[in-house]
């Protein structure tokens, strides 16, 4: 039985005469499907490397071919976490973003998966993003990125993406870490806040204090670097009321508390819309501040030296460090140069 | 065969990569007008190439290069500096597509980009596909949009596809010389604007121009290329008219003025790459 070829101009279905010369339509391979691999070849297909996001294995491989940031975003799902993501590689797409070109990426068909549900391409009436599976287990994006004007030696930059699900296990129990075994390479730790919800005084408790406790277990687990940067983003950015005098204090009140949960590690805040509801704010509003945070953090002042007098500092500190010598394994696998 | 040096002639479907080939080897072979790059002796088989030929001096389309019928170009090139035998294939666009969708290629395609000394890459102004986002929705908050769609690979941005094509070329090559790469914007009569070809990749693919730009791997030039000369429907009756058929073909490389010369892009294929 016949089926319809999907080749553009083929008329075989009715005049016979198929347009890649195959004498059956059962000996073609665009027969009543979309493009697959061609075996119009003798020899036999060589697999290419996939292209989708990367495996921890391969991360840490990329990690040591050169100078790789790594990137942490963690939070509840449906915060936007992966919007985020997609927000940046969907702005370079139009153009050189945040001060840097895009050099390159191993996870194009990755991103791309994840951009379709926002593109006219999907048929939707509006723009979404697939939720990131728990069953996927951890996957890295990774963008390439140079400095405009500049021969300096372009940045990798691993994202990890990772279902909220797992965010809500390590917020609730230490052994849940273990599914982030990269955790001490991690540059930057990304705690983010849904907006949507800080908007809704009858839910935005809820995401305040998941942050904290997020943020509280990350960095009680010592395993987190003394030198990681936290970014606490404000996300959807567009749906909070920038007017309203409660909405501002509650958000500084917000911060205060995070600032609290975390005295170790350098911590900043962001404000970002990465797919805005309305025509303004523009798309990424935010986000070119968040990249170069990422790939060019500002340099930080030293901080003071352990004092003496305080025990708990020195037991927390031994711990730390002894932590990161178990993780060791981890970390050689994983890193050549940190920065 | 074994020891030509090899190139790559790489674009998706449609781009126009066999109409240039069918006018670059009558200007070789024909020897119409002075070009910089010449061909000193004929290869021995010239069957596809006079065919290809054949329908260009006719004002026909040139056919379309099918699956099947793939096939790879030798040519025996001559500069002032030296002599050179090249080959390439001359590869279905849609093969390129499927290779990027399935993420398996031919080894032929392997090697051949294993071995490739240098490249031609082409991409074609009414053959892009663009990302085109939903619009901003408002009103209708997080309702509306479902995850039931199916991801298409054929759906993915032209300029997507290109950058992968290129960076899988440059995983797969055993060559660490930087690899020179003529980008040609084919069609170059349908773009009216007053750009280099360089701005016309800039503006309309930018995610290919940056990648391109930032490779120290890479030794670029960008050219615009009209190998028919126009619209063979429209402007028919003048490129009949032309009674020279080497001077239909428009060929333009920044913004230096325009040339009839194809062998352009092999020069700088030709040339060194530089440090």
């Amino acid at each position: 039985m016949s089926t319809p070829c999907t080749r553009d101009g083929c008329t075989a279905r009715e005049t016979g005469t198929c347009l890649e010369g195959f004498a059956s339509p059962e000996e073609c391979p665009f027969s009543g499907q979309s493009a697959k691999p061609t075996e119009a070849k003798s020899d036999d297909p060589v697999a290419l490397q996939g292209g989708d996001a990367l495996t921890l294995d391969e991360a840490a491989v990329l990690c040591r071919s050169g100078h790789t940031k790594v990137v942490l975003l963690a939070g509840p799902k449906g915060s936007g976490k992966t919007t985020i993501i997609t927000s940046i590689y969907e702005s370079f797409q139009e153009a050189p973003y945040g001060g840097y070109l895009f050099a390159g990426s191993q996870t194009l068909v990755g991103f791309e998966r994840r951009c379709y549900l926002g593109r006219a391409a999907s048929g939707g009436a509006t723009a979404d993003t697939g939720r990131t599976s728990a069953n996927a287990g951890v996957q890295f994006l990774h963008l390439r990125v140079g400095r405009l004007n500049s021969d300096a030696p372009a940045t990798n930059v691993l994202i990890a993406d990772v279902s909220g699900e797992i965010f809500r296990q390590v917020r609730d129990s230490d052994e849940a870490q273990r599914l982030l075994p990269f955790l001490e390479r991690v540059d930057n730790l990304a705690i983010v806040l849904d907006g949507a919800r800080l908007a809704k005084p009858t839910e935005r408790q809820l995401p305040r204090n998941d942050a904290r406790s997020l943020l509280r277990a990350f960095v009680e687990s010592n395993r987190v670097h003394p030198a990681c940067r936290i970014d606490v983003i404000f996300a959807k950015w567009d749906r909070l009321d920038q007017e309203s005098g409660e909405s501002k204090s509650f958000l500084d009140e917000t911060r205060a508390t995070l600032r609290k949960a975390c005295t170790e590690n350098e911590l900043s805040f962001f404000e970002v819309a990465a797919r805005p509801e309305a025509p303004s704010p523009p798309f990424a509003f935010g986000m070119a501040t968040l990249l170069r945070e990422w790939v060019d953090p500002p340099t930080v002042v030293a901080k003071p030296v352990l004092s003496l007098s305080d025990p708990n500092k020195i037991r927390r500190e031994a711990e730390r460090y002894s932590s990161r010598l178990r993780g060791s394994a981890i970390l050689e696998a994983f890193d050549v140069q940190r920065y | 065969m074994s020891s030509a040096t090899k190139w790559l002639l790489l674009g998706l479907k449609g781009v126009g990569k066999t109409s240039y080939l069918a006018a670059l080897w009558h200007q070789l072979e024909a020897g119409e007008i002075a070009t910089a790059v010449t061909a000193d002796y004929l290869q021995p088989d010239r069957t596809y190439l006079n065919r290809i030929r054949d329908a260009w001096l006719a004002l026909k389309e040139v056919p379309r290069t099918s699956l099947r019928a793939e096939q790879t170009v030798e040519l025996h090139l001559c500069t002032p500096e030296s002599r050179i035998e090249v080959s390439f294939p001359d590869p279905s666009g849609e093969g390129l597509s499927q290779l990027w969708a399935s993420r398996r290629a031919s080894a032929s395609f392997v090697s051949e980009a294993r071995e490739a000394k240098g490249v031609l890459l082409f991409v074609h102004p009414k053959s892009i596909r663009f990302a085109e986002r939903i619009p901003p929705a408002i009103g209708l908050g997080d309702d509306g949009a479902t995850d039931d769609a199916v991801w298409k690979p054929e759906s993915v941005p032209t300029q997507v596809q290109l950058v992968d094509l290129m960076q899988i070329v440059n995983e797969l090559r055993s060559d660490d010389a930087r690899l020179p790469v003529a980008v040609i914007v084919s069609a170059w009569d349908l773009v009216k604007d007053s750009l280099s070809p360089e701005d016309f990749v800039r503006r309309r693919l930018p995610l290919l121009w940056q990648f391109l730009s930032s490779s120290s791997s890479l030794h670029l030039a960008y050219f615009g290329v009209s190998a028919t000369g126009g619209d063979l429907g429209e402007d028919r009756g003048r490129l009949a008219d032309i009674r020279t058929a080497s001077e239909r073909v428009v060929v333009q490389q920044a913004v230096l003025p325009v040339a009839r010369d194809l062998t352009l892009p092999l020069r700088h294929l030709l040339s060194d790459a530089g440090p």
